[in-house]
Formats: C-alpha cells, sequence, structure tokens
C-alpha cells in the first residue's frame, strides 16, 4: 500500500466578531478513509467545496490534519513536522492546477527544476545542469531550455517544467491537483500522456483530483466522490461509471456534455436542483439530502455511513439498494 | 462563398479583419471570418486560445479595447452594417436587438448596485415604462429563470450571490428585452458540473422560448455539442470549418477540427490520447499559408504559401483546407 488515510479530518477555524474569536469550523474534509496501492492512480473528483484541494494538500502534510491518520508508504506519518517531514518530501510531490503561479518568474529553469536537487542532495553545479538536461528530455523539453525564464514557455510547456521539478528527485507518489485544467484541449491530450508515460516508467502511483469527470474517468484506476467534506462513493473506474449508486455520483456523470450529438439526445438526465451548500454549515444527515431528488426523511436526520456493497464498490447512501433496484441510476 | 439567400439569416459577417496593436508589434486577431446566424438559429462558435472566438463576438457589438482595430470587413445586422454605424446607433441596438453574456458573471454586475435595479435598468432605458412596471417585470423575468425568492434577491448585491445565481441574474438581464441575438461567451466555465448543467437547461429552454439567435462561444466541443444546431471551428484567427453540429462530430473535414475531436478523453476509452503536433503557434508571428499547416499531419505544396478559402464542400458543410480545393484567391 502506498498511502492509507483513516478518518482523515481537515478543520480551518474561523474567526469573527470583535475579538476575531473562533465562532466556528469549516469542515473541509470531515472524516475520510481511503487506500492508494502501489503503481494505482486514484481519482478524486468533486465540485467546488467537496475538499478535494484540502485532501490532496493534508494527504502530503502542507497542511496539518485536525483529525485522523495518514500511513506513507508503511509510516504514520500523521504527527511528523517540521525537519522530520524534509526526507518525506524526496518521495511526495504535488502538480498544481496553475502552470502560470507555480513558476518563480525571474528564475532561469536549470535553477526552478534543478533546486530540489540542491536542497536535498547538494548536488554540485555540473551534475544539476546534467540532471536537469536528462529530466528536460523526459518531459518533451529540450537542453537548449534550460537557460531561459519561465514567460518564454506556452501553458503547456510551463507545465511540463513544473513536471520535470516535481520529478526530479525521483518521488515515488504524486499529488496531481488539476494539472491540465488551465489548458487547452489539445495541449491537455499532450500533458495527459506524458503524466501516463512518466508513471509507467518511473513506477509512481497517482492521487489525481479533478472536476473534469472524463479526465479522471481516463487516467484513474479507481475513483472517489467527494461531496461537502465526505466521501459518498468510491469505485473502479468502469463500476463507477457504469453502475453509479450514489444519485450525486449519477448526477455528476450526466452533467458532463457528451462529445457526441447522437449520443447526448440518448442520454438520461438527471439535473439537481439548487445550490452547492456552503461547507460552512453543512446539511444535517446525509450532506446531500438538500439536492437530492430521492430524499427522505431519514436522510435529513441520519447519516449514511460509507459501506462496502459489493466488492471494492463503497456508497454512502441510506436508498442505494432501493435506487438500483428500480434502475433510476442507470446510463 | 455561397451566399445563403439574403434575409435569411439575421447577421452576416463578411471578411471580418481584426488587429491589435500591441508594444511588441501587430497582433492579427481576427484574418478574414466569414459567418451567418440564421433566425432562431444556435450557432457554436468553437476555439482553443487564441482562436479569435471571443474577439469574433466583441467586434459584433463594438466592444474590442481601445488598442484594437477593425482593419476591413462587415457585419450585417437586419439589413445594416454594424461597423458603419454611428456609436449612438450602436448604444440602441446593445441590449435591446443583441445583448452578451460573458463567463464570470460578477465581473459583468455593478457591485454596489442592487442586482434587481441593475436589471431594471434595461427596461428603464430602452422603454417608457415607470419604475415600479420595471420592478414587476424584473421579478417576473427572476422567477422564469428559476431564481428562488425573487424578492430577496432583487435587493441583493453581486457579492451576495453564488457564482449560479449571478449568472441567471446575467441572464435574466441579457434576455429582459427579448433581444434577437444573444452572444453567449463561455457563460458557464467558471461554474461547477452540476451547476451548469443547470444553466445550460435554462439557456435552452429560454432559447426555445423566444425564438432568440445565439452565437454561443467555448472551448469545449461537448458543450458545443449539447446546445449549438450549427458548429463554426476557429483555428488563429480564421474560420476553418463550418458544418450542422451532427455532421462535423461525424465527419470532420479538416486535420484540426479532426485532431480537436481526437484530443477529447472519452468514456470507456483508456488508451493513449491523440496529440496533435506543436502548439498553437502565438499570433504575433503566425504562420503563412494556412495557419494549421506547421501542425498538420496531411500538409502539401500549397498550404504554406496561399491561404485556403472556406469553400462549401457539400451542402451545408464548408471547409478551408485544399485537400477539398479551397483554391485561394
Amino acid at each position: 500500500m502506498m498511502l492509507e488515510v483513516q478518518d482523515l479530518k481537515k478543520y480551518f477555524p474561523v474567526r469573527g466578531g470583535v475579538m476575531m474569536r473562533v465562532i466556528g469550523h469549516v469542515k473541509a474534509v470531515d472524516g475520510v478513509s481511503i487506500s492508494i496501492e502501489k503503481g494505482e492512480v486514484f481519482g478524486l473528483v468533486g465540485e467546488s467545496g467537496s475538499g478535494k484541494t484540502t485532501l490532496g494538500r493534508t494527504v502530503l502534510k502542507l497542511t496539518k490534519p485536525t483529525g485522523g491518520r495518514i500511513i506513507f508508504d508503511g509510516r504514520d506519518i500523521t504527527d511528523l513536522s517540521g525537519k522530520d517531514l524534509i526526507p518525506l518530501r524526496r518521495e511526495m510531490q504535488i502538480v498544481f492546477q496553475d502552470p502560470y503561479k507555480a513558476l518563480h518568474p525571474r528564475k532561469r529553469v536549470k535553477d526552478i527544476v534543478g533546486e530540489p536537487l540542491i536542497i536535498h542532495e547538494g548536488t554540485s553545479d555540473m551534475e544539476v545542469r546534467r540532471r536537469v538536461a536528462e529530466m528536460l528530455k523526459l518531459v518533451g523539453l529540450n537542453v537548449e531550455h534550460m537557460d531561459r525564464y519561465p514567460h518564454e514557455f506556452s501553458g503547456g510547456q510551463r507545465q511540463r517544467i513544473v513536471i520535470a521539478r516535481a520529478l526530479i528527485l525521483r518521488p515515488k507518489f504524486m499529488v496531481l491537483d488539476e494539472p491540465t485544467s488551465a489548458l487547452d484541449v489539445s495541449v491537455q491530450a499532450k500533458i495527459l500522456n506524458l503524466l501516463s508515460d512518466l508513471k509507467e516508467q518511473f513506477d509512481l502511483t497517482f492521487l489525481l483530483i479533478s472536476h473534469n469527470l472524463a479526465v479522471v474517468q481516463h487516467m484513474s484506476n479507481r475513483i472517489g466522490v467527494m461531496y461537502l467534506g465526505k466521501l459518498m462513493e468510491v469505485a473502479s473506474s468502469q463500476e463507477l461509471f457504469e453502475k453509479p449508486l450514489h444519485p450525486y455520483t449519477k448526477a455528476l456523470i450526466s452533467a458532463i456534455p457528451v462529445p457526441d450529438p447522437k449520443l447526448a439526445k440518448k442520454k438520461r438526465k438527471m439535473t439537481l436542483r439548487g445550490e452547492i451548500p456552503s461547507p460552512l454549515h453543512p446539511p444535517s444527515g446525509c450532506r446531500f439530502h438538500t439536492r437530492c431528488p430521492f430524499a427522505k426523511e431519514i436522510c435529513e436526520r441520519e447519516e449514511p455511513p460509507l459501506r462496502e456493497v459489493e466488492p471494492g464498490h463503497w456508497v454512502a447512501c441510506h436508498f442505494w439498494d432501493e435506487l438500483r433496484e428500480v434502475g433510476v441510476l442507470n446510463a | 462563398m455561397s451566399d445563403d439567400g439574403k434575409g435569411e439569416n439575421l447577421l452576416e459577417i463578411r471578411d471580418l479583419y481584426v488587429q491589435f496593436h500591441t508594444l511588441r508589434g501587430i497582433v492579427k486577431a481576427i484574418d478574414g471570418v466569414n459567418l451567418e446566424v440564421g433566425h432562431g438559429e444556435v450557432l457554436g462558435l468553437v476555439g482553443e486560445t487564441g482562436s479569435g472566438k471571443t474577439v469574433t463576438g466583441l467586434s459584433i457589438l463594438r466592444l474590442l479595447e481601445q488598442n484594437a482595430e477593425i482593419t476591413g470587413g462587415e457585419i450585417i445586422f437586419q439589413g445594416r452594417d454594424l461597423l458603419k454605424l454611428p456609436l449612438k446607433e450602436i448604444l440602441k441596438i446593445r441590449g435591446r436587438d443583441i445583448s452578451m453574456i460573458f463567463q464570470e458573471p460578477k465581473a459583468a454586475l455593478n457591485p454596489v448596485m442592487q442586482v434587481g435595479d441593475q436589471v431594471a435598468e434595461s427596461f428603464l432605458v430602452h422603454e417608457e415604462i415607470s419604475k415600479k412596471e420595471a420592478r414587476e417585470r424584473v421579478l417576473g423575468i427572476f422567477r422564469r429563470v428559476g431564481l428562488p425568492d425573487p424578492e430577496r434577491v432583487y435587493k441583493s448585491y453581486p457579492h451576495e450571490l453564488s457564482g449560479g445565481m449571478a449568472q441567471r441574474v446575467v441572464i435574466s438581464m441579457a434576455l429582459a428585452l427579448k433581444p434577437k441575438l444573444l452572444i453567449a461567451d463561455e457563460p458557464t466555465s467558471a461554474l461547477d458540473v452540476t451547476i451548469q448543467a443547470q444553466i445550460m437547461d435554462l439557456f435552452r429552454e429560454l432559447i426555445n422560448e423566444m425564438g432568440t439567435s445565439v452565437i454561443y462561444i467555448t472551448h469545449d466541443m461537448a458543450l458545443a455539442a449539447e446546445i449549438s444546431d450549427r458548429i463554426a471551428v476557429m483555428y488563429a484567427g480564421r474560420i476553418v470549418e463550418v458544418a450542422d453540429t451532427e455532421t462535423i462530430f461525424e465527419n470532420p473535414l479538416h486535420p484540426y477540427t479532426q485532431g480537436l475531436l481526437k484530443s477529447i478523453p472519452k468514456p470507456g476509452y483508456r488508451g493513449k490520447l491523440f496529440s496533435m503536433e506543436g502548439e498553437i503557434p502565438p499570433l504575433i508571428n503566425s504562420p503563412p499559408g494556412c495557419r494549421f499547416h506547421p501542425r498538420c499531419p496531411k500538409r502539401f505544396e500549397p498550404c504554406d504559401k496561399e491561404v485556403p478559402k472556406l469553400m462549401e464542400v457539400e451542402p451545408r458543410h464548408k471547409v478551408a483546407c485544399f485537400l477539398f480545393g479551397g483554391a485561394s484567391k
């Protein structure tokens, strides 16, 4: 197992009033358990406020968890802090959405990509140049790019630089947080292909976070669906799309525009009413009940646990069985 | 260039050229665009960054920035060339006959004015009615676009609304006067998918109900497929292909359209994605001839020398590519 997350919680305090006292908490991640196997791509989907980005940052210990445990490659890293985290940083890396913000504008590519080598290994300048050159080739750039500045590159090329920097220490695990959301479709295809190639080449494990279901489905072995800080459903990529068991998953799938006008007409739509509630005041019981077309009285009162209802298929819904029987969630 | 008969089209863009004067030189953002929009038609205008889809939309209402210059062409709307009208006339057309919706709904709203009053303003400017009547009509539209508690929304300020609600307000404003043409520029790109689905449903209903023609600008082919009758694909300032939505997806002819469609991740397919050679060229020194030729797998002699014309190769299917004639001017 590469990563095991048990009942992870991350609460952010909300301050207010004259004294700026803590008046409440945003429960960005509220008891999430997932396990990611070595070599796997685990996709995490959700809309604004679902907590998917916070989850990604918390498992990397970029922010301190409020509760729960994080086991990385057999070691409990939950309580590590300060210096103890440095060796860990070599093994886990993150790629963010916006390649325009992720690169220092006044540093050359060589310094951006090579910096981790200097920090972690004290590598000599010659060696840094050699390893940066090698890495640039692997991500589809070339040696001449080494002495240029970020503004000289297109969005796709910048994302390649970000990926080169993340990979230079040969990590085992990467969090990809919306890695292609800022890119054009034709560029997105290239970056996704590159990530798949690098994954094979370096035996990587990915946690892929995205609001784009098509991208997540394309890349992931398994997918977790988050809503307001909780997992609603976890299943293999194929199962999730062919036999979703949670109404929210179904709604998400039916909301993706289909790039095929004939299929689009046949598609059974399920449009949700209402807005995504504020994570500051999530609804009682099942958090999805305010928008669920099948909600009953119990959903308001009682929170359904995430249960494994079929091998490898987990769902948090009181009525998953009934809904499946009447077939309302079928494609 | 075939003209589908006079009077049949609500809007006709003929040979439009737009340049931007920048510190680094002249950028030819629109380089000879021809496009028609029929009565009641939804035309999807699709392209990637720098394709000129937004500039085309802005040109119609003469909303281009100071450093932009329209260097040629005509935009005929109901028999009049919008590019030759005095600004006073354009102001009358904006909002009443043609309106526009942008990606960021909150940027389109005045932050220090109640949103209801902002929508009411369009009535007060273009029609002679009392404030009270205007208010009643705004509340009616708010109800129609599915805003919960219209009275409360009327008195809200933009920051008090969610993205989805703000976009509903903007849609109310754009459709308040039942314009003949609506230009929607990525109206759902800033929204979450479930909210996007709501807004798309609303759009479809309203367009059908009012018979409004729409130019739907988006980078997302799939989204364009769901709403458009016809799709025009733009690349680096030119239109490369126009056809009915189903035709574009079933029988794309231009190598760029083919590549773009193959790049989209599709359900059930997990192999390598098709990826086009090279990257989108910067417009400041765009390639000579067909602007797509450096990336085109099928390029041959004429492609880097001459510009292919947009020609009708099958009924209602136009392509600008030498593989299908495209004999140049």
